[in-house]
C-alpha cells in the first residue's frame, strides 16, 4: 500500500510537531527513528487519522486519513507502547472478539477467528484468562492479536516494545517484522530492530532529515548522537 | 481482581447467565426480607459457602475469606457509624451480614459468568428500556470498560503509594488523591486514544 505524505506539517497550540514532510512508501517493514520530541509518534499517528495536518496532505492506500477516520482505521491497526491502555475487555478472548464486533460474522465465527489468532501468536492457553494478569509480552501480543483479527492491511508499532524485557521484546519484534504478512510501520528507538527493516526515516527537530537503506542512516545517527 | 470470572466446570459455572442473574436478584431480596436477626444472617451465609464450595471445590471456602476480607473497609464505614448513633449490636449485626450476603452472591455471580454472557444478558435485560434513550450495547460497553478500569486503578494506587514510600513519605489518603486522579486522567486519555484507533467511536 501506498503511504503518501506531501508538504505535510504538524502544529499542536502552534508549537511544531513535524515540519514539511514529503515522502512516498510502499515498503514492507517501514523503520522509524530519532530523539525523544523529534516527531515520530506525530507521523505515526497521521496515518490513522489520530493526529492531522496542520497542512499538506497524507494518503494511504489511497484514503486520507483527515476525511476518511473510518475507513482509515478499518485498513490501519495501531499498536501503542502501553499494552494496558490497550484492552477493552476483561478476559483475552473477548478483547479480540471485540475487534469483530461489527464485523456482522455471527457469535460463533467470531470466537473461531479470535481462537485461532490467539493460537497463531501462541497464546490460545490464555483465551480465559483476565487480560490485565498477563505479563507485559504476553499483554503486547494481545494487542497485536486484536488488531490482526480484524486483518488491516497496515500495522503501525509506536514504540511497541518500550515497555518489555530482552525475551519479550525479542517476541514481539519477531512476530512483527517476520511474521505478519502485512505491511508495518516501527517506531522505535532499538536500533537492532530498525536494521532490519527495509527502509528507515529519520526525524530530528520535527524534520525528516534522511530515509533510505538502514546502515547508513543508523551508523549516521550514531555519530550525530 | 477477586471478582473477576474464574473458569470452572461447576453446575454454577454451566447455568444460563439469565437465569443467574434472576436468581441473584431473588435471593437478595429475600435476603433483606428475612435476614433481620443476625442468626438467620450467619445461616445465610453458611449456605452461600456451601455455594462457594459447589462453584469451586478446589478453593470456595478460601475465595469466599478473600471476599469477606476486601469488605473490611466497607464493613467498618457502616457499622461504626451506626454503633455511634447507640443501635444495639443485635440490629447493626444484622445489617451488616444482610450485606455481606449480598455482596457475596453477587460476587459469586460474576465469578461464575464470563463477562461476555454477562454482557449479553444486560443487553438482552435493557432492551425494553431503548424507548428511555437507553442504548444496550453502549450500556453494556460502559460496564465492561468499568470491570476493567479497576485493576488498573488498583495499579495506580499501589504505585503511588510506593513511589511515596521511597521517597519518605507515609502514604495517606490526602497525599495519594492527586497523584492517583492525575495518573487516572492519564490512562483515559491514553485509552480514549486506544479506543478510537480500534474504531470505537467516542
Ligand atoms: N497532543 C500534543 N499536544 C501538544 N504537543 C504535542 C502533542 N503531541 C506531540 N506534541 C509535541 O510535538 C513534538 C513531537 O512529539 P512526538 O510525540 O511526535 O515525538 P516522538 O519522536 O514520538 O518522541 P518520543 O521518542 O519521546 O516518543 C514534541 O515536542 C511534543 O511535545
Ligand atoms: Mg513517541
Amino acid at each position: 500500500m501506498l503511504i503518501d505524505l506531501n508538504a505535510v506539517s504538524v502544529a499542536f497550540d502552534g508549537k511544531t510537531a513535524l515540519d514539511g514532510v514529503s515522502v512516498k512508501l510502499d515498503q514492507k517493514r517501514i523503520g522509524v527513528i530519532g530523539l525523544n520530541g523529534s516527531g515520530k509518534s506525530t507521523f505515526a499517528r497521521l496515518l490513522n487519522g489520530l493526529v492531522t495536518p496542520t497542512s499538506g496532505l497524507v494518503t494511504v492506500g489511497g484514503i486520507n486519513p483527515a476525511k476518511d477516520a473510518k475507513a482509515a482505521r478499518r485498513q490501519t491497526g495501531f499498536i501503542f507502547s502501553n499494552p494496558d491502555v490497550q484492552i477493552i475487555m476483561p478476559t483475552v478472548l473477548e478483547d479480540v472478539a471485540f475487534s469483530l464486533r461489527s464485523s456482522g460474522l455471527s457469535t460463533g465465527d467470531i470466537q473461531t477467528r479470535a481462537l485461532a489468532v490467539l493460537q497463531r501468536f501462541k497464546i490460545d492457553h490464555l483465551a480465559d484468562q483476565a487480560a490485565h494478569s498477563l505479563s507485559g509480552g504476553q499483554k503486547q501480543l494481545l494487542a497485536i492479536s486484536a488488531i490482526v483479527v480484524a486483518e488491516p492491511k497496515l500495522i503501525v508499532a509506536d514504540e511497541p516494545t518500550a515497555m518489555l524485557d530482552l525475551t519479550n521484546s525479542r517476541r514481539v519484534a519477531e512476530v512483527l517484522l517476520d511474521e505478519l504478512e502485512q505491511q508495518v510501520v516501527l517506531v522505535t528507538h532499538d536500533l537492532n530492530l530498525a536494521a532490519n527493516c527495509d527502509i528507515i526515516l529519520r526525524f530530528a527537530g520535527a524534520k525528516l532529515v534522511e530515509f533510505g537503506e538502514p546502515a547508513p542512516i543508523i551508523s549516521a545517527y550514531l555519530a550525530e548522537n | 481482581m477477586g471478582t473477576l470470572f474464574r473458569p470452572g466446570a461447576s453446575f454454577l459455572h454451566r447455568l444460563p447467565a439469565g437465569a443467574k442473574l434472576l436468581a441473584l436478584i431473588i435471593l437478595v431480596t429475600l435476603i433483606s426480607i428475612i435476614a433481620t436477626n443476625p442468626l438467620t444472617g450467619i445461616a445465610v451465609l453458611i449456605a452461600i459457602l456451601g455455594l462457594f464450595t459447589i462453584a469451586f471445590p478446589a478453593n470456595g471456602p478460601a475465595l469466599l475469606a478473600k471476599q469477606l476480607w476486601s469488605l473490611k473497609y466497607l464493613l467498618a464505614i457502616i457499622v461504626i457509624p451506626q454503633l455511634l448513633f447507640g443501635s444495639s449490636w443485635p440490629a447493626v449485626a444484622a445489617n451488616a451480614l444482610r450485606l455481606t450476603d449480598a455482596i457475596l452472591l453477587a460476587s459469586l455471580f460474576t465469578m461464575t459468568t464470563k463477562n461476555s454472557e454477562m454482557v449479553a444478558t444486560i443487553e438482552r435485560a435493557s432492551q425494553p428500556l431503548k424507548p428511555l434513550g437507553v442504548k444496550p450495547q453502549t450500556l453494556s460497553l460502559a460496564i465492561s470498560m468499568a470491570i476493567n478500569a479497576i485493576p488498573m486503578i488498583a495499579k495506580f494506587s499501589a504505585q503511588t503509594k510506593e513511589a511515596q514510600l521511597a521517597r519518605g513519605v507515609k502514604p495517606t489518603a490526602a497525599l495519594m488523591t492527586v497523584p492517583l486522579l492525575v495518573a487516572s486522567l492519564k490512562y483515559a486519555d491514553d485509552f480514549a486514544e486506544a479506543l478510537t484507533a480500534r474504531g470505537v467511536e467516542i
